[in-house]
């Protein structure tokens, strides 16, 4: 529906242009006749534009919303990751994920508390506003910080569903969007776009769907597909909130529609803005275990 | 307080039995307790006990040593920019993965030389370390009273500096009985035998490096043999010492029955850097050592100035496979043909393949090592199952070969398969 608002702007648009041919002459005196149509069709593209409040969006306008969503200048959550196998049998992650955004960059550490044989490990990212990012793992059985090439992205995430590239985030210029239409997921407006990487090297997916929510800028889905087309694995959140002013999402899954195993990620407890110490977001950090 | 452990058991079996002196069977097993505490914010610390248990059986005897030894134990002090340590801790230095020449502050325990990997060899040492970090850099200073290397078994052992001589000797046909002992040196902690370190770390453009400088004592994993009581020997077969020796009797002189053992000192300067090229990791370190440790072929030792330098990439693939790729060389400077085991120029591949199958709870790993000077070569295939959360089943093959003189040469009989349990608690 909204969408089809936006067209209807454009379309107003391009009617109103014929209108406003301006003759060389007019434009030598500089006081065009027509600059009265010229200016009333601008004002009404405008208008509508306001009226419709950002509705007017391209597929790269969303990216960016959702690549700059307001996350609090910092967090820390308390999260279980449970895995469930085809049969059913359950394996739990417990961890902890701390952020933190300044002008610079965005930070992530991730520590897993349990089971014990991963118990100590840190994952620590860097997300520069400009594009780039950086990679950290500590692994308490080496007692050292390495510094992770790109490729680690391919990696899957503690016996997860989720590879090392879904818990980053996705710098918008490094992909092409397209704007498929708009649609309803749990009753909730959200803008469909499909993404798919510029270079082969910065994604293991072909591409992937998304359901953006309009009131947030945050997934509701997301559908991920091979390099051959074929829908590979299934992001869906399940429930969200507004917690301290900002979008959370509080439970979510992961399922690998190939395999028929999934992984469900559950915030179980989230504190925004409690100013975290920014030497948390370091390697001294990381290896304090 | 944070509670946890590992009970690791692993159990080994000689492929060959083709040596009237050796180990057919080994079991090691290792009990870990750790406990993490928070004294106050700025006070944190660590108490671990290990107990470490491993036996060797042949065929003419077996052998056992169990100890119980403190892991990791220590205090740390944490100000705004500085941290102070003291205690038993492992301290790693270095960027490189496996093979390192940098990480020099932990002992190896090399009893069963490198059939386990790097983290499983290192063990603790009390170090008063204090770290300060600036806002592009960290300066870190090391210290200890106490003199460290690694541990190896000097008889007795398929893995020990000298093997099963000390039976070999009995058993064998000679013309009179021929004994050998080892003297020693036991140094105490005192200034006059500290180690100490200074280390500078810092990030430019996405380059991690560090320089370093560590006064230590030999960290190589061969004996510094001041005094060898047969003279005359001149050992060209190092997996057959007795075929040497009876060549060598004639001219043989017998100045007694006692090796005498030193432990000498070396200064270590060393560089390294890591960073990430277009989904590469990259890594390299530099060692120069001022006196390392070479054995001679009259089974002496000498100190020469050594450098050697690691080079290694790393790369995950979208199949899963991780690829780890280091290659080494090292130059013993003021090298001599007397030095038995080490070419005055050395060179090495060491390659890791992995690859997880079952959302990685199956594993597929491969190591393996390849002298390109010497043409000796290692491996150790290996498959790990995660079967439950904490529990790793786990077994392989470490195959060893080399041409005759070389270091692996002495473990060619050695080529074993294993199965092991990881538990962590």
């Amino acid at each position: 529906m909204l969408w089809d608002g936006c067209q209807a702007v454009a379309e107003i648009a391009l009617v109103a242009l014929p209108s406003t041919n301006i003759t060389k002459k007019e434009e030598a005196l500089g006081a065009p006749k027509s600059f009265k149509p010229v200016f009333l069709a601008c004002f009404v593209i405008f208008f509508l534009c306001g009226v419709k409040a950002g509705l007017c969006l391209t597929a790269e306008e969303i990216a960016w919303k959702v690549y700059n969503r307001p996350i609090g200048k910092d967090s820390e959550a308390q999260t279980l990751m449970i895995l469930i196998d085809a049969k059913g049998r359950e394996k739990v992650r417990e961890m902890k994920i701390f952020n933190r955004e300044d002008e610079k960059a965005r930070y992530m550490l991730v520590r897993f508390l349990s089971p014990k044989d991963i118990a100590g490990t840190a994952f620590l990212a860097i997300s520069y506003h400009k594009g780039g990012d950086e990679q950290f793992l500590y692994l308490p059985a080496l007692k050292r910080t390495r510094r992770i090439a790109g490729s680690f992205r391919f990696h899957r995430f503690v016996n997860s569903d989720f590879f090392y590239e879904d818990l980053t985030r996705r710098y918008p210029p490094k992909y092409h969007h397209e704007l498929l239409g708009e649609e309803e997921i749990q009753n909730t407006p959200c803008w469909v776009i499909k993404s798919w990487p510029k270079n082969k090297k910065d994604s293991i997916y072909g591409y992937w769907i998304e359901w953006i929510i309009k009131d947030g800028f945050f997934h509701a889905r997301i559908d991920y597909y091979d390099r051959k087309g074929k829908l590979w694995k299934r992001l869906s959140s399940r429930r969200w909130e507004k917690i301290q002013g900002y979008w959370t999402i509080l439970d979510s899954e992961m399922e690998d529609l190939k395999k028929k195993h999934k992984t469900v990620l559950k915030v179980q407890k989230i504190i925004y803005d409690q100013g975290l110490d920014p030497r948390l977001f370091t390697r001294r950090s990381l290896e304090r275990w | 307080m944070d509670l946890s452990g590992t009970f690791l058991s692993r159990g080994t079996l000689d492929l060959t039995h083709d040596r009237p002196l050796e180990d057919q069977t080994s079991d090691r097993e290792y009990l870990k307790v750790e406990a993490r505490f928070d004294l106050s914010e700025r006070l944190e610390g660590k108490l671990g006990l290990r107990l470490d248990r491993l036996a060797f059986y042949g065929n003419h005897n077996g052998r056992e040593e169990t100890r119980l030894e403190f892991w990791e134990s220590y205090l740390r002090f944490l100000g705004k920019n500085t941290e102070v340590t003291v205690g038993n801790q492992i301290i790693r230095w270095g960027k490189a993965d496996e093979i390192t020449v940098l990480d020099n502050l932990t002992w190896q325990d090399l009893r069963e030389l490198f059939t386990w990997r790097l983290e499983e060899r290192e063990r603790p040492w009390p170090w008063l370390r204090v770290q300060h970090f600036f806002q592009n850099f960290t300066l870190e200073g090391v210290f200890t009273l106490w003199p460290m290397w690694p541990k190896r078994d000097d008889f007795d052992s398929d893995w020990a500096v000298f093997d099963h001589l000390r039976l070999a000797l009995k058993r064998a046909p000679l013309p009179f009985p021929l004994e050998i002992d080892l003297d020693k040196q036991k140094l105490s902690p005192s200034l006059r035998n500290s180690e100490f370190g200074l280390r500078l770390q810092g990030v430019f453009r996405e380059v991690d490096w560090e320089i370093s400088f560590l006064h230590a004592h030999n960290r190589s994993f061969y004996y510094y043999v001041r005094r060898f009581p047969l003279r005359g020997l001149d050992i060209e077969h190092p997996a057959e010492p007795i075929k040497d020796l009876r060549a060598a009797f004639p001219n043989l002189r017998i100045l007694g029955n006692t090796a005498r053992i030193d432990r000498p000192q070396d200064n270590i300067l060393g560089f390294a850097f890591e960073t990430t090229w277009r989904g590469l990791g990259l890594r390299g370190e530099f060692a120069y050592h001022t006196g390392r440790v070479f054995m001679k072929k009259d089974l002496e030792s000498v100190q020469k100035p050594y450098w050697r330098y690691v080079l290694g990439l790393d790369y995950r693939f979208e199949n899963g496979l991780y690829l780890n790729l280091q290659f080494l060389q090292q130059h013993i400077l003021g090298w001599s043909e007397k030095i038995l085991f080490d070419p005055e120029y050395d060179s090495y591949i060491f390659l890791r393949l992995s690859k997880g199958f079952l959302r990685d709870f199956l594993e597929l790993r491969l190591d393996g090592t390849y002298g390109i000077t010497t043409r000796i070569y290692y491996l150790n295939p290996e498959i790990a199952y995660k079967f439950r959360d904490n529990w790793e089943l786990f077994g392989g093959f470490h195959l060893i070969d080399g041409p005759k003189g070389t270091f692996f040469d002495v473990y060619d009989n050695n080529d074993q398969v294993y199965l092991g349990l990881k538990i962590s608690f």
